[in-house]
Parts: structure tokens; sequence; C-alpha cells
């Protein structure tokens, strides 16, 4: 095998591969965008909610933490329209699925970083007379979000990297690209190395931030 | 209605009816006054102040300030007990772990309440807060972040933050256990400044040299009881209560030997 060649029949791949990466970012994008929010939700329900609605949102997050994503989007793409006959298609399926996993995972970040905020900072609000309206946006919210940050960066690599199972259900994300290709053309060392590489360059990047943010940000504060 | 500062009667606290923290406690305060109460741990001295300032829910009995009903043992009421929320903004409290709010600067701590919850121009509570803190040698901290200060600095931003509500009455919850040993007089020294500006106070410490040399008059709590209520001079040298004598023997004992 000869470098020159490996990198000019990558290059001649390139759009493919490149399309599979934006529909990677779209799916990972979208299931962080409806997750993030979700798991904050969840994690205050879980909190400090209604028992009934407690014993939801616990059974939620404990089966999509104790379920492999895989299974979790055969069930939604095959399941799903065969018991309740709701058809999501395979696009909103699979969004369906990233979202709710991800949803379940950073609830659990939510839910460590608002404990750790602890009772003595609520103390400290009321004997200041701030009233809740001041307190949450001001005291409790930056400071549970500040703490947060570097698991849920973390949980947004993990499904990053876990979206590359939606090309079992047929999404065309890198890796169904990089498969294709692959099995199409019978070379699949040059391709799936760089499918890796492209995986581990964007995971990289975030885990970085992360390491910056906690060494430079978190320190300083003592957070 | 009495005219009494503040008017603490029959508290009762106990946690799950089992564990009596306050049992019954019953006691007047006049302005000007620096009560300091000591005792053993789980007498109920922190409990006391922190039912003071509204912290905990009670069982029975009730507080007045300046003569108003405030805190008052309601049954029905699962929350809290407060009466009047504007007689709770009277009162300052500074806790053991000072809880500064870590993600605001020292003048972020010191104004957010003066701003937010009180409408005070930025303006007018920046300015007070930074003649305070000049007054405590702390204007060159006042852009710091908490976790950049020391114990004592920390702690002291803690009283400035409380002090600038202008309160009638400030509670000191062992304000000095959780400081190294050499940063304690800092901390102290500020104390006794607010006593020499005839600020009220009611003091929970452990120690004793500190509580003979601020106190008007010390109480000592055991098992939720006041047991002994008199003058440091009197309390420290001469104790009415052999349970009294007892405690202040283990305590002054060990402090001599550390």
């Amino acid at each position: 095998m000869n470098l020159a060649t490996s990198l000019s029949f990558l290059y001649d791949y390139r759009l493919a591969l490149f399309t599979g990466l934006g529909n990677t970012l779209y799916f990972t994008s979208l299931g962080l965008a409806i997750g993030l929010p979700l798991g904050f939700i969840v994690s205050i329900i879980r909190q400090s909610g209604h028992p009934i609605l407690k014993a939801i949102a616990t059974t939620y997050v404990e089966i999509f933490r104790g379920t492999p994503v895989l299974v979790q989007l055969f069930w939604f793409f095959f399941c799903l329209p065969a018991l309740l006959g709701v058809d999501l298609g395979n696009v909103t399926s699979t969004i369906t699925t990233l979202a709710l996993y991800m949803g379940a995972i950073s609830s659990e970040s939510c839910r460590a970083a608002l404990k750790s905020i602890g009772a003595e900072q609520r103390d400290a609000c009321i004997a200041l007379g701030l009233p809740a309206r001041v307190s949450v946006p001001y005291v409790i919210l930056p400071q549970t979000i500040m703490r947060a940050v570097p698991t849920l960066l973390s949980n947004c690599v993990t499904l990053f990297k876990e979206s590359a199972l939606v090309s079992a259900v047929g999404m065309a994300d890198l890796m169904y690209q990089g498969q294709m290709i692959a099995d199409s053309t019978a070379r699949p060392i040059e391709i799936l190395t760089a499918t890796a590489l492209i995986y581990f360059f964007i995971a990289f990047s975030v885990t970085r931030i992360v390491t910056y943010y906690e060494q430079s940000f978190l320190k300083r504060l003592k957070l | 209605m009495s005219s009494c500062f503040l008017k603490v009667q029959n508290l009762r606290k106990s946690y799950g009816g089992l564990v009596h923290v306050l049992d019954g406690m019953n006691f007047q305060m006049e302005p000007k006054e620096r009560i300091v109460v000591i005792g053993p741990s789980g007498s109920g001295k922190s409990t006391l102040l922190r039912c003071i300032m509204g912290l905990e829910k009670i069982d029975d009995g009730r507080i007045e300030f300046e003569g108003a009903r405030y805190i008052e043992a309601q049954a029905n009421r699962r929350k809290d007990n407060l009466v009047d929320t504007a007689v709770r903004a009277k009162i300052g409290m500074v806790f053991q772990h000072y809880t500064l709010f870590p993600h605001l600067t020292v003048l972020g701590n010191l104004v957010l309440s003066p701003i937010r919850a009180r409408g005070e121009s930025r303006a007018s509570a920046t300015e007070r807060a930074m003649q305070l803190l000049k007054r405590l040698g702390l204007d060159n901290r006042a852009n710091a972040y908490p976790g950049m200060l020391s114990g004592g600095q920390k702690q002291r931003v803690a009283i400035a933050r409380a002090l600038l509500l202008d309160p009638k009455i400030m509670l000191f919850d062992e304000v000095t256990s959780a400081l190294d040993p050499e940063l304690v007089a800092e901390v102290e020294g500020l104390m006794l400044e607010l006593a020499e500006q005839k600020m009220s106070m009611m003091i929970v410490t452990h120690d004793m040299w500190f509580a003979k040399r601020i106190a008007t008059r010390v109480i000592f709590c055991a098992d939720g009881h006041i047991v002994e209520d008199a003058p440091p001079a009197k309390i420290f040298s001469d104790p009415a209560e052999p349970r009294t004598a007892d405690f202040l023997k283990k305590v002054l004992h060990v402090d001599t030997v550390s």
C-alpha cells in the first residue's frame, strides 16, 4: 500500500465522507438541542417534583441509561410502529432516540450539579433576603450550569460517538458512508481509518475544551 | 404589646419527634446586648440562631422582634413559621462555612441583595459596598473571586455582605470554627469592632476566651434548655449551675492543653 495512492483514493471520496459527517453533526446537534433542556427539566423534577412525576422521570432515566443505544434505536424504529402503530419514520425515530438518550444521561449530570450546591447556599440566600426570583437566576442556576458544563460536554462527546449507531437503521451518517465506501471499493483500511480520525479529531477537540475549562475557569473559582 | 427587642418564647424543635434540639427555650434580649451562646455540641445553639434567622421550621413557640410578631408555630404550615417576612430583613447572619457565592466577585456578593432584592441602584450599592470594604481593609480584593481569598478574608467578606443590608442584629454561627488558627484573630477583631459600634449580636462559639471578651451576657445551653444565663464575669469565674462548671472545666482544660 502506498501513501500517495491511499490519500488520492480518500480524496476522491471526500464529498461522500463530508456529507456523512454533516448528517452525523445534524443528528448529534438535534439530539443535544432537545436532550440538554430535557435533561435539565428531568433533573429538577427528580429533585423536587410531585411523587408520581418523580417516579416517571426516574423510570425514564434508568431505562435509557440501562439499555444499549443500539437497542433503543431499533426499538423506536421497529417496535414502536408495530406496538402502537406510530411510525415516526427513520429520521424522526433516530432523533427521538438520541434526544431521549441524551436527556437521560445529562439529567444525571445536572442532578449531581444541583445537589452539590447544597443547603448552605440556600440558607445564605434566605439570610440575605433573596426571594426565589433572585436566588434561582443569580445564585442557583449559574452555579449549576458552571458545575455541570464539564460532564455535559463529555455527554455531548458520548452522544457524538454513539450516533455512529444510527447507520444501523439506515441513516447516511459518517459511519454509514464510510462502511458503504469500504464495501463497494473493498478498501476498508484507508476509509475506516479516515472515518475514525474524523471522529477522533472532533471528539478530541471537545475533550480539550473541557480540560481547559476545568483548569482555567473552575479552578480559579474553586467551584 | 411588649416593646422588647428580641423575645424568644417556649421555642421547641425536634427532628422526627425524637431528638428535641430545642426543648422550650425562653429568653429576652435588649438592644446593644452581645449574647454569646455556649454549650456542648448538640445542645441546640446553632439551631437557636437558625430559628431566629427563620431557616428552620419550629414545632412550638414564638419569636418577637422589636415588639412585632415575627415567627410563630402554626399547625398546617409545612414550610416555615414566618408571620412577617419584613422582620427577617432586619436580621443578618454569618455562617461557619462563609457561604459566599463562588461565581460572583467580592463586590458582586455584596451588592446582589441590595440591587436585586431591595431595588437599590447599582451606583449607590457599589459606593456603599466599596466604602464598607475600605473600612475593613478589603477594598483591594473587591474584584477577586471568593476562591482566591484566605479563610479569614472570606469570613470578613461574609460579615460585610450581611452588614451592607443594615441589620439591627447580627447572628454569628461558629464563624471562626472553620478557620486556620492564625486567621481567627482578624475575624474576631472585626467582631470586636462591631461590638464597639454597639451592634446587637448573638454569637455561637467554642472559643471561651473570645466569649469572655466580647459578651455582655453568656447563655449556657444543654439538651435544648437554657441552663444558665449570666454576665461573662459571673459565668466564667463562678458558675451557679454544676453543669455549667463541668462544661467549662472540660473545654478550658482542653484549650489550655492544645
